[in-house]
């Protein structure tokens, strides 16, 4: 009886101690996502959305609302923006981190900082850059999602199928950040009628928003960091065009030394034709066609990683790995020297 | 008196280890990366220790050298040892409770709360603690299994067993520290077991060898899902618990995993003070029991409260000083004990 009475009384001292200084839920604003634009001067401007649970349950009236607030600091603006909601905004919800192009360019380690330090944020949080409006793109009434920041969330998603970015978080941010000469690849969303859609891809350094690229050079720099999962390319042959489904990917990086270091990246894909009109298969045969995809795809991963080299932005971490298995072996100059062999490996799936 | 049986004395020496979640935490936020590799050392070091107990506790209790009065002043350091162990993590509990459960409640609560447990657990018969031992290791054990299982998709593979982080004389420094503290929280046990029997000495390496496994895997997971900012956080472990957002299903079990946490926590502590108190009852037989228990609890409760500095400080300053506070307690006690007996 004793352990019983025991263990019930260990469970409770939490539940206990939570009375103190309780908020009530109906004065408590549950935050979903959080946008960020650039103020007047020096100012932030915050944008902090919050859910209607009413709306939410019975379907009817705005599901969301938005506050926003200025601030000469992150924390600054946020609080403001609480004033104007005139409830308890409980940030152990948020999923969303909208960042202006401006104020990214500016640099974003102050944003980050405040997300990392604040226990009430999650480091799970997703991040992307706005190139309109933080306030604009959190105001999209998308037509699937409830809650405009979930339009954010589910970028992940969107990109499981379509691999024109990736999917990045506050921690992933920040573990990046902290590697050796690394650059971050951020999607960049805009509105698209009650839609957002992914326009491109930020990369960062140093906190900094530095270089803007293309969704096709975005997936060029995936398949080397074995995010591809799904995607559809177009390859041509002698004139005659054609779709390809890659159905699975899978990417092997290795590091080597001989006279220099170099990495060699096996690729494997199953493939299968999803547009022939043309009649390619038949005309030139499986081997010569699946020779042709792999083409196609080695020549994505090197335009991008050409010009990822000539920017000198590492956003496949390569000279962190370098660092780790010869930590005297790297400069300034590594990553825009390095050498990548690439192989592609071409499966027609029935 | 209630007998511990080998079985019970192997899961609560389990439990204690599975309890270090004040010490991996000090252990990674040092140690960053090369944590998983330096806690392995740690572990082995950890054997010279125990065979030391065995020879040093092999037909006595802790508390049963004290025929001189020089072995009664030592054990009256241990008493006080024990009560500082037990104030130092409830001291570090309730901080952690504050800064990521329950920040609006005042620290003063949770200390008391604990206290007030604890001594309710070493209450009566002291060696009742040791009994409850199977149902914290269980709830522990397989709340740490679900949620690595469930932290593996975060896995940076690449980011574990590195070498590179930290100059070496600190990260030898840590390793002793966390070996020393680990020992210390042994030590305690002994205050009931002796190794008079063949049973026992098996049940010591069984209760370490199961215990390692799940310090072992704690500060491992800790680090493969954090990589390279292990470093930058003061609770690393409970970070890592955080990170669980299974294709944004399944997130924050922290809460959950932090009742865990802190009731394991709170076992040990109550070790902490039944070891304090059976000390107490054989310094001094005719005292009664609630007045040392209120004693200590006063004690605990008195030092549980107070901010001595930031979480982040106070868990570097226990890396750095922790193996000269438990030194003596430890190793130098121990083998006194030992040479003792040999004479």
């Amino acid at each position: 009886m004793k352990k019983v009475t025991l263990c019930i009384m260990v469970f409770l001292v939490l539940p206990l101690c939570g009375c103190f200084g309780a908020e009530d839920i109906n004065d408590t604003a549950i935050v979903m996502g959080v946008g960020f634009d650039s103020g007047e001067g020096e100012y932030y401007k915050s944008i902090v959305q919050t859910v209607v649970p009413g709306a939410l349950s019975d379907g009817g009236g705005k599901t969301y609302s938005n506050f926003e607030g200025d601030g000469k600091s992150i924390g600054e603006s946020i609080l403001n923006s609480s004033l104007k909601c005139g409830k308890y905004m409980n940030m152990s919800h948020t999923s969303a981190l909208l960042i202006n192009e401006k104020i990214a360019e500016k640099g974003v380690n102050e944003i980050f900082d405040y997300f990392m330090r604040d226990k009430e944020f999650h480091s799970t949080i997703t991040v992307a850059v706005s190139e309109e409006s933080a306030g604009k793109i959190l105001d999209c009434e998308s037509k699937i999602e409830k809650v405009p920041a979930s339009n954010i969330i589910s970028l992940g998603r969107r990109f499981r199928e379509n691999p024109v970015g990736e999917e990045i978080n506050v921690f992933d941010f920040v573990s990046k950040s902290l590697e050796k000469n690394s650059a971050i690849m951020v999607p960049i969303v805009k509105s698209a009628g009650d839609d957002i859609s992914v326009s491109a891809n930020a990369v960062f350094k140093d906190g900094k928003m530095v270089a803007k690229i293309s969704n096709n050079e975005a997936r060029g720099i995936l398949w080397l960091k074995n995010k591809i999962e799904k995607a559809d390319i177009t390859a041509q042959m002698e004139g005659a065009t054609f779709d390809v489904r890659i159905e699975k990917s899978r990417t092997k990086l290795t590091l080597s030394e001989d006279e220099e270091i170099y990495f060699t990246a096996d690729i494997d894909t199953d493939v299968s034709i999803k547009r022939d009109d043309k009649g390619v298969l038949n005309a030139w045969g499986e081997e010569k066609v699946l020779a042709k995809i792999s083409d196609t795809i080695k020549s994505e991963i090197l335009t991008s990683l050409h010009k990822m080299q000539e920017m000198g932005l590492d956003v496949y971490s390569f000279e962190e790995k370098i660092s780790r298995k010869y930590p005297d072996k790297t400069n300034n100059e590594t990553f825009k020297n390095l050498k990548v062999y690439v192989n592609v490996n071409s499966k027609l799936r029935d | 008196m209630k007998k511990i049986s080998s079985f019970e004395y192997a899961v609560t020496l389990a439990t204690v280890f599975l309890g270090s979640y004040i010490l991996a935490n000090g252990f990674i936020a040092e140690n960053g990366q090369s944590s998983p590799l330096m806690s392995m050392f740690l572990c082995a070091l950890l054997v010279p220790c125990l065979f030391l107990y065995l020879k040093a506790f092999r037909y006595a209790t802790l508390f049963d050298f004290k025929n001189k009065k020089g072995e009664k002043i030592i054990l009256w350091l241990y008493v006080l040892f024990f009560v500082f162990l037990a104030a130092y993590n409830v001291n570090t509990m309730a901080s952690f409770i504050k800064t990521y459960i329950l920040p609006q409640t005042p620290k003063y609560l949770f200390v008391l709360l604990f206290t007030l447990l604890c001594a309710f657990m070493a209450s009566g018969e002291g060696k009742g603690v040791l009994k409850l031992a199977a149902v914290f290791f269980l709830i522990g054990a397989v709340s740490e299994i679900v949620s690595t299982f469930m932290l593996r998709e975060k896995f940076m593979w690449d980011t574990v067993l590195t070498f590179r982080e930290g100059n070496n004389l600190s990260a030898w420094r840590n390793v002793l520290s966390g070996t020393l503290m680990l020992s210390g929280e042994i030590v305690a046990v002994n205050a009931f077991v002796s190794f008079n029997e063949k049973k026992r000495k098996k049940a010591l390496w069984l209760g370490c060898a199961v215990g390692a496994f799940f310090v072992l895997l704690l500060i491992f997971r800790s680090v493969a899902a954090l990589g390279n900012t292990s470093k930058i956080f003061t609770w690393p472990t409970f970070e890592a618990l955080r990170m669980v957002d299974s294709r944004n299903n399944l997130s924050r079990i922290e809460t959950t995993s932090a009742f865990v946490i802190l009731s394991i926590v709170i076992f040990k502590v109550g070790l902490f003070f039944a070891s304090a108190a059976e000390g107490i009852k054989k310094l001094c037989p005719n005292v009664k029991n609630t007045l040392f228990l209120f004693a200590i609890s006063v004690l605990v409760f008195s030092l549980g409260c107070p901010d001595f500095l930031s979480g982040e400080a106070l868990l570097s300053s226990t890396m750095k000083w922790g193996a000269l506070v438990t030194l003596p307690f430890v190793l130098i006690f121990p083998i006194y004990f030992c040479l003792k007996k040999r004479k």
